[in-house]
């Protein structure tokens, strides 16, 4: 599939004299790439805010460069700022353009926006500039409750790709059989995965009889641009064949991304069928839902090549919990340790957000170090808290040694260690979550 | 400063592909891994090294020739292979290692959009210098571990350029015999190119094994590769070659970068080749220490896929890679096979008894660690 094929590309003054220029665009396209009038609406809004907001803090003579993309189920809208002299700082969510204004703090731009779609991220461009990624999805019906029948049990079966129908029947099924922890917010929504699957977003292998009754899958799609994700492998009423189908689906997907960049494959929606002597467990994350507790849920893990061993750098605050991790994982590491250098650091600190409003989760990712890290990790938390955002995430890269300058930070706020990604940055991530102190 | 714009200068087919990170050297993975010493039991070198011969020229090289540049097309080697095989000079290819002869033939006779086929489990650089060359590598599942002629001929079109069969398969050891060879080639129907990569060729004894080399003058439009880089213990001084009809090589030679042969490797090379009692004590070497590791894993309920070659893959009860960071604790390294599309699976190089002892003690070890589970391939 050529998948540039329909992309629309603008380039424009960073003038809000040039706003109804931006939003026409995108309205239009939104409409043209098949969103919804609703969506096509709330496109529009947020990238009023995004382009009204950034034409308020740089310099007129900078130009956006705004590329539309159709993404199958949904459309993405890439901003690119040029490197410039703005400050970086105004790119925190949490900025307002004037900060001595306190009714602009009402004003949020761009944490407006990400109010308006379902995942806004902004992160620095391979150019050196700013890129915002905003993305709203199509609108899907919700899965039928309607009465399903169960596959039978099956005799033999085959590993193979299934077609769409065979898609949607699976996707019901997994709504049918396992609890919403144990797959994606996005399998809600049938039509929804068929499309993720077109477009190539998504991969999905099914365990399938020679009459087309289907005994399980296993779906996965890129988690970054080192590691994969998985969900599944999902069984089907299959009890005496369920440790096999699991098995071969779980080695039928190792195969399929065992020659691509592809470096980790990650695991984070485990069933009870996850063959465990094949995977490791890297630690948990909380899932928090509108009702009960939270929930406590593994990470599973591989990695897909031969670690050769690796220098990370670390607060010396993290070092106990990375050397215990470590030791217990088998992972060559050298930890080196990174002292601040308060005399080397500009005044602000940059945070990059992504925020993904259906699964209530923002994941924070340092974009540059500054004297005001507290503050900066202490008005984020409460802005994302306030939201209410449930899941606040934070990416520690650990081959980037300047990251280590927001372990203090993020440790007094209420932040811990959940889990080590192997090579999933520069080197490996951590991540943090924060969870709500207990009351 | 301007950075260059990758997003357009790279295609697209490069961008895409993943870059090979080979393993360090020893001394980094001995301080990271925290063991003393390693066994390298991942790359099937020749634990014995190259042939005394060999051992002679590399010892007695005249420093004061390294400012000369080598024979750029290999000429004395060459003209050994020739009579050797009763073939003309020009019918070899003398290249950097097998890999580059791989390169050759693709930069020969491929342009993008055309295709090459193999097998899905098999030697990688096939597939990966088709990838990052803008050729699409149509992969056909193994059958029975080894390649499926059938399967290969019905992935075949207009845009097929090269078959490329490994004999023996490299990991499985699984090989065609000289009528199967034949049948194929014949179906083929001299349209195509049918590579035939012969590195493990010196460590097979079974009987029907073909060599490739006799049934080149029937079939012209075959290539066969071999490498010194595994019987020959010549490894490190990356040579290898191609043997071809003569006005089939002649196009490949256009792609040939000339001078890429060092002259250690050329010399080391021509005069490893009539060692046979080398290679009887490589094969002896191997059949002692396959005897003494399948015995082991048989007791320890492990199976294992032992075909031709100097090698053999085993089953893990756990995953190759966390398989692989345990053993390197204990100092032996192995080569995972995650990568060659058999997760679960690790490939050992058989070697002498004491690096065979060594990797079954790690092995017991992991096995203890890892408790009681039998898996089927």
């Amino acid at each position: 599939m050529n998948r540039n094929r329909s992309d629309v590309l603008l380039c424009v003054p960073l003038n809000a004299a040039y706003l109804p220029v931006v939003t026409g665009a995108v309205e239009k396209t939104a409409l043209a790439m098949g969103l919804g009038p609703n969506e096509s609406l709330s496109m529009t809004l947020a990238m009023e805010e995004v382009f009204s907001y950034t034409s308020a803090i740089v310099r007129t003579s900078d130009r956006m460069t705004l590329r539309l993309e159709a993404g199958g189920y949904c459309m993405r809208a890439i901003c690119d700022l040029p490197v410039s002299d703005f400050d970086m700082g105004a790119f925190n969510i949490t900025a307002v353009v004037r900060p001595d204004d306190p009714e602009s703090v009402a004003k949020m731009g761009l944490l407006l926006a990400s109010r308006a779609v379902d995942r806004l991220q902004i992160e620095r461009s391979e150019a050196g500039g700013i890129r915002l990624v905003l993305i709203r999805e199509k609108a899907y019906a919700p899965v039928s409750h309607d009465p399903q029948t169960l596959p039978g049990a099956l005799n033999a079966f085959q590993i193979r790709e299934p077609g769409p129908e065979e898609i949607g029947v699976m996707v019901g099924l997994i709504n049918l059989l396992y609890p919403a922890y144990l797959f994606p917010g996005a399998f809600r929504f049938p039509e929804k995965v068929v499309d993720m699957v077109a477009w190539g977003d998504l991969q999905v292998l099914m365990a399938v009889d020679d009459a087309g009754h289907p005994g399980g899958g296993i779906f996965w799609g890129w988690f970054n641009e080192k590691t994969v994700e998985c969900a599944g492998p999902y069984v089907f009423n299959q009890p005496a064949l369920s440790e096999t189908i699991a098995g071969r689906l779980l080695n039928a997907s190792l195969e399929a991304v065992a020659r691509t960049k592809a470096i980790g494959f990650l695991c984070q929606f485990p069933t009870g069928h996850l063959p465990e002597t094949e995977i490791e467990t890297l630690g948990t994350l909380s899932l928090f839902s509108a009702e009960g507790p939270p929930r406590r849920i593994p990470a599973w893990f591989r990695l897909l090549r031969e670690d050769p061993g690796a220098v990370v750098w670390a607060h010396p605050d993290l070092k106990p919990y990375l050397l215990e991790r470590y030791r217990e994982l088998v992972l060559p590491r050298e930890v080196r340790p990174v002292e601040p250098r308060p005399e080397r650091r500009p005044a602000r600190s940059v945070l990059s957000s992504d925020v993904y409003r259906q699964a209530s989760r923002v994941i924070l990712r340092p974009l540059g170090t500054g004297d005001d890290i507290p503050k900066n990790v202490a008005d984020h938390l409460g802005r994302f808290s306030s939201e209410p955002i449930r899941h606040i995430l934070f990416e520690m890269d650990l081959g980037i040694p300047w990251h280590a300058d927001f372990t203090p930070a993020l440790l007094e706020n209420g932040f811990e260690p959940r889990l080590i990604l192997p090579y999933a940055g520069k080197r490996d991530l951590v991540v943090f979550q924060w969870e709500e102190p207990s009351k | 400063m301007i950075r260059p714009p990758l997003e357009r200068l790279v295609p697209a087919h490069v961008r895409q592909f993943k870059a090979y990170i080979p393993s360090r050297p020893d001394d980094e993975l001995m301080k990271f891994y925290g063991c003393s010493r390693i066994f390298r039991l991942n790359n099937n070198e020749n634990a014995l090294g190259p042939p005394p011969a060999a051992c002679r020229i590399i010892e007695r090289f005249p420093s004061r020739r390294a400012a000369v540049y080598p024979s750029g097309d290999s000429y004395h080697l060459r003209h050994r292979l020739a009579e050797r095989s009763g073939f003309h000079p020009d019918q070899f290819l003398v290249g950097n290692g097998a890999n580059e002869v791989i390169t050759f033939m693709i930069k020969a006779f491929c342009r993008e959009g055309d295709n090459i086929i193999t097998a899905d489990r098999t030697f990688a650089v096939y597939e990966w210098v088709a990838e990052f060359s803008g050729v699409e590598p149509r992969l056909v599942p193994l059958k029975d571990y080894g390649f499926d002629d059938e399967g290969l001929l019905a992935r075949m079109d207009g845009r097929t350029k090269i078959f490329f069969l490994c004999n023996p398969n490299n990991p499985t050891g699984a090989f065609w015999n000289e009528s199967r060879l034949r049948r194929f080639l014949d179906r083929v129907g001299g349209e195509r190119i049918v590579v035939v990569d012969e590195a493990y060729c010196e460590f097979v004894e079974k009987e029907d094994f073909p060599d490739g080399m006799n049934v080149i003058r029937e079939y012209p439009n075959l290539v066969v590769f071999r490498t010194f880089s595994k019987m020959y213990g010549l490894a490190a001084l990356r040579i290898g070659y191609l043997a071809g009809d003569r006005e089939v090589v002649d196009v490949i030679r256009k792609t040939c970068v000339v001078y890429s042969v060092n002259a250690i490797a050329q010399e080391a090379a021509l005069s490893a080749l009539d060692d046979q009692e080398h290679i009887q004590r490589t094969r002896e070497m191997v059949r002692e220490g396959k005897r003494l590791v399948t015995e082991e894993l048989n007791r320890m309920g492990l199976p294992y896929i032992n075909g031709e070659g100097n090698f053999l893959m085993i089953r893990l009860p756990l995953n190759d890679n966390l398989a692989f960071r345990k053993l390197m604790t204990r100092g032996v390294m192995v080569r995972t096979m995650t990568g060659f599309r058999f997760p679960g699976f690790i490939r050992l190089t058989i070697a002498g008894k004491e690096a065979m002892a060594v990797f079954l003690e790690a092995l017991w070890g992991l096995i203890e660690e890892t408790g009681e589970k039998s898996y089927g391939p």
